[in-house]
């Protein structure tokens, strides 16, 4: 998570504590297994650098009865400039946050998005890396929508599938 | 060519997926078993014809044997 926050230009830090409006005033349900009591503890938070008037936010164990870790976070008002740097400073991220700045009800999981697909990207190219002693490589390739794939590939010499019709 | 192809969508509501090509047999499922206990739960599971085909390694022991 730490090499995806760095990858999206954001922070990960140890921390007990994420920076938000700091009152909870019910306009959005509660993640499973959370009170109003939890907000703004956490274990680790992701920070905007540079911009110390931003809410951070909060990364907590799941509740929900399953295993990992999930998100807290206010992004009302945009979270002061967090939720822009969440969607990203490209073209496609600044047009996603205009779309969701416009959009009610807003929803907090749209701007996590391509962080975790980050994070996602970083664990297959971690799986991929460990591979390269067996002859992998790989190759990180993007589409037009947004949609990121990560290629593992090796050549292989000679049997498979002759006998079938042939995939070399 | 092996080839293991991670889609990981811009899309919140749609699923990643790992498509795996040129690998014959279980031996696929056993190539990717570590990420997709990196990457969660597997939702779906949808065999290619490559699954079924068993590897010629595994073909010519058959051979052999008969």
């Amino acid at each position: 998570m730490k090499d995806a926050c760095e990858a999206r230009g954001l922070e990960f830090v140890k921390k007990a504590t994420y920076k938000w409006y700091g009152h909870h005033v019910g306009d959005y349900p509660m993640p499973k297994g959370f009170t109003k009591a939890d907000l703004g503890k956490c274990e680790y938070a992701i920070r905007v650098p540079g911009k110390k008037d931003a809410y951070e936010i909060g990364v907590v164990k799941r509740r929900d009865g399953e295993e990992g870790y999930t998100f807290l976070y206010d992004f009302y008002s945009g979270g002061k400039g967090l939720v822009g740097k969440l969607f990203g400073d490209d073209p496609l991220g600044k047009s996603e946050f205009q779309k969701w700045n416009t959009t009610y009800p807003q929803r907090g999981d749209t701007p996590i998005r391509p962080l975790m697909q980050e994070y996602e990207a970083q664990v297959a190219e971690k799986f991929a890396r460990q591979r390269v002693g067996e002859g992998f490589e790989f190759k990180r390739e993007y589409e037009d929508n947004g949609d990121l794939r990560v290629r593992v590939f090796r050549e292989t010499s000679g049997g498979g599938g002759g006998e079938h019709g042939g995939t070399l | 060519m092996e080839e293991i192809i991670i889609t990981i969508p811009r899309n919140p509501n749609k699923p990643t997926t790992i498509e795996v090509n040129g690998v014959k047999g279980e031996g696929c499922k056993d190539l990717t078993r570590p990420l997709e206990q990196a990457l969660g739960a597997v939702k779906d599971d949808k065999p290619t014809e490559e699954m079924y085909e068993r590897p010629l390694k595994q073909r010519d022991q058959q051979r052999e044997s008969v």
